[in-house]
């Protein structure tokens, strides 16, 4: 598990992390969103004590992680995609990880082909493709065997078949009973991914909780087109149903469709088109973080 | 100790450090031919062969300057500190390492210079011994080599920039302790007179490990490798607050 309570960072002036409090459950897939600039990366580097926090903490398994016993064996983390000397070799880079955390050698060989880099292990890491970099990395977080994983854009570089290997990976490590803490800004990605999310914006929590509950609370709506456009209207304002005109002969209601299908039938008029709009998580992420973005 | 041995496997993965080994073996092969060739070598026949050898102890500062340095290039740092999170103690196994694979360079140039000079003045009917001199002159290389990559270590994790560190440590060298020289000359004499500050300098004490050509003022042997061990233990210490403090 991984708890992070009242966790502020300050860059000078900047605050980059602002009084942020979220868990990570064994045995789920948490996913960490947020725009380009919220604090994730920040957040997750303080949880594995690359960065210094101004305030607050993060543990994991109830330790700061510098005070683990052997934090190579209990976290396994991907802050940096390309993070490797570009002459070393893949299987080489693993040896060196193998090596200080006094991980047996053989684990080398399985991280390798649990990645599908066996092939390409004894060639220099600067030729290696993005998608083989990610997994390189992968494959050294998982030498240890952790019973928590933390994630920085795992999926950054990867194909479609690698988006999903990587998401069956996840799935069936946290089914292990694993944590699994996965940072993305990717987010159809996250929803097919993972059980929990914790939405951030400007450093600040602004969602947490399942993703079923967070798909539940994007206000579903209903698009109906109808020929009698504004009497619908009126009829659906006298039923107490919400509704704004959109387009020509559309209106967007908000309420479920079969409550806007009795008010059409009790008033006799005639209905051209009938959506449910269930929200995506993308909606939710939109709204909830809406000006929070820095364009780039 | 765990950390020592992944380090000095980062060494061994890497091509630069064998090439860097190389170069100080053809460099002192070069400098022995010319020691030998030209009959300069008088007195301390071993020491004045030792000092050709310790010309490539700069290489060795490079060597210690990239254990740390290549780390913060290419954000394998962060897998370092991610096994070891406590932070100084990366660092004493990098100086352990510098320290070691200093030594070796050391020890390869030696070999290097005694494979061209030891037959050749044989040859000349005027045989080299391998006695108390002739050892210690060994000795003194390979504390000038391994201080030298310890030194280079230091300064690596206090700066952390690789081209940073590599101008640092080269125009403190080069440029700055020669002004110092100038400096202090101006200040306590005359030109040309020995001035007191030079000899305490850390170039010049490094270079007084084995003893080299200059100012008679300049501090030798034990004095000189003690201001040494003195200088990389600062350096050290501050480099460890460095790393520290300072997040990658």
């Amino acid at each position: 598990m991984i708890e992070v309570s009242n966790l502020t960072k300050r860059y000078g002036k900047v605050l980059a992390v602002d009084d942020l409090s979220f868990r990570a459950e064994p045995g789920r897939v948490t996913g960490f969103l947020g725009p380009n600039g919220a604090g994730k990366t920040t957040t997750l580097r303080v949880i594995v004590a690359l960065l210094h926090q101004s305030s607050g903490s993060a543990t994991i398994l109830g330790r700061h992680y510098a005070e683990l016993d052997d934090p190579a064996r209990t976290v396994g983390a991907i802050l940096e995609a390309n993070a490797f000397h570009p002459g070393r070799t893949g299987r080489n880079h693993l040896r060196t990880i193998a090596s200080a955390a006094a991980i047996d050698g053989s684990r080398v060989d399985e991280a390798l082909a649990l990645v599908d880099l066996t092939g390409a292990a004894n060639r220099r890491a600067k030729g290696y493709s993005l998608g083989m970099k990610q997994r390189l990395a992968l494959a050294g977080a998982l030498l240890g065997d952790p019973q928590v994983l933390i994630l920085d854009e795992p999926a950054n570089g990867l194909d479609p078949h690698g988006i999903r290997w990587l998401r069956d990976l996840l799935r069936s490590l946290a089914d292990e009973g694993r944590t699994v803490l996965v940072s993305s800004h990717v987010l159809a990605e996250v929803a097919q991914l993972a059980d929990d999310v914790v939405i951030i914006a400007k450093g600040r929590s602004v969602a947490q909780s399942s993703v079923e509950q967070v798909l539940a609370g994007a206000g579903r709506g209903t698009r109906v087109r109808s020929p009698e456009r504004d009497r619908l209207a009126e009829a659906l304002a006298r039923a107490g149903v919400p509704a704004r005109p959109v387009g020509e002969d559309g209106l967007a209601v908000d309420g479920d469709g079969a409550r806007v299908g009795e008010v059409a039938a009790a008033e006799q008029i005639v209905l051209h088109e009938l959506v449910a709009e269930s929200g995506t998580l993308e909606d939710v992420f939109l709204e909830l973080t809406e000006g929070a973005s820095t364009p780039s | 100790m765990k950390t020592l041995g992944a380090e000095a496997l980062k060494l061994r993965t890497t091509r630069v450090p064998l090439v860097l080994l190389l170069v100080g073996m053809l460099i002192s092969g070069i400098a022995a031919a010319a020691l030998v060739g030209s009959g300069s070598l008088d007195t301390d026949r071993a020491l004045g062969l030792a000092q050709g050898a310790s010309l490539a102890t700069t290489l060795a500062t490079v060597l210690g300057i990239l254990l740390v340095t290549n780390e913060y290039r290419h954000g394998t740092i962060m897998t370092t500190f991610l096994v070891e999170p406590r932070r100084a103690r990366v660092l004493l196994a990098k100086l352990a390492a510098a320290l070691v694979g200093g030594a070796v360079c050391g020890l390869a140039a030696l070999a290097t210079l005694a494979a061209v000079a030891l037959p050749w003045l044989a040859l000349r009917g005027e045989p080299l011994a391998l006695d108390g001199q002739a050892l210690e002159a060994v000795g003194r290389v390979v504390l000038a080599f391994a201080l030298s990559a310890a030194l280079g270590a230091a300064v690596g994790a206090i700066i952390q920039s690789q081209v940073g560190t590599i101008v640092a440590v080269f125009v403190w060298f080069l440029i700055v302790e020669s002004l110092i020289g100038i400096v202090a000359a101006l200040a306590f004499g005359s030109i040309g007179d020995p001035d007191p500050v030079s000899p305490y300098l850390p170039g010049t004490a490094l270079s007084g490990i084995v003893g080299g050509q200059g100012a008679e003022s300049m501090l030798r042997g034990g004095p000189a490798s003690l201001l040494a061990i003195t200088y990389v233990a600062v350096l050290s210490a501050l480099g460890a607050l460095a790393i520290v403090r300072r997040d990658p």
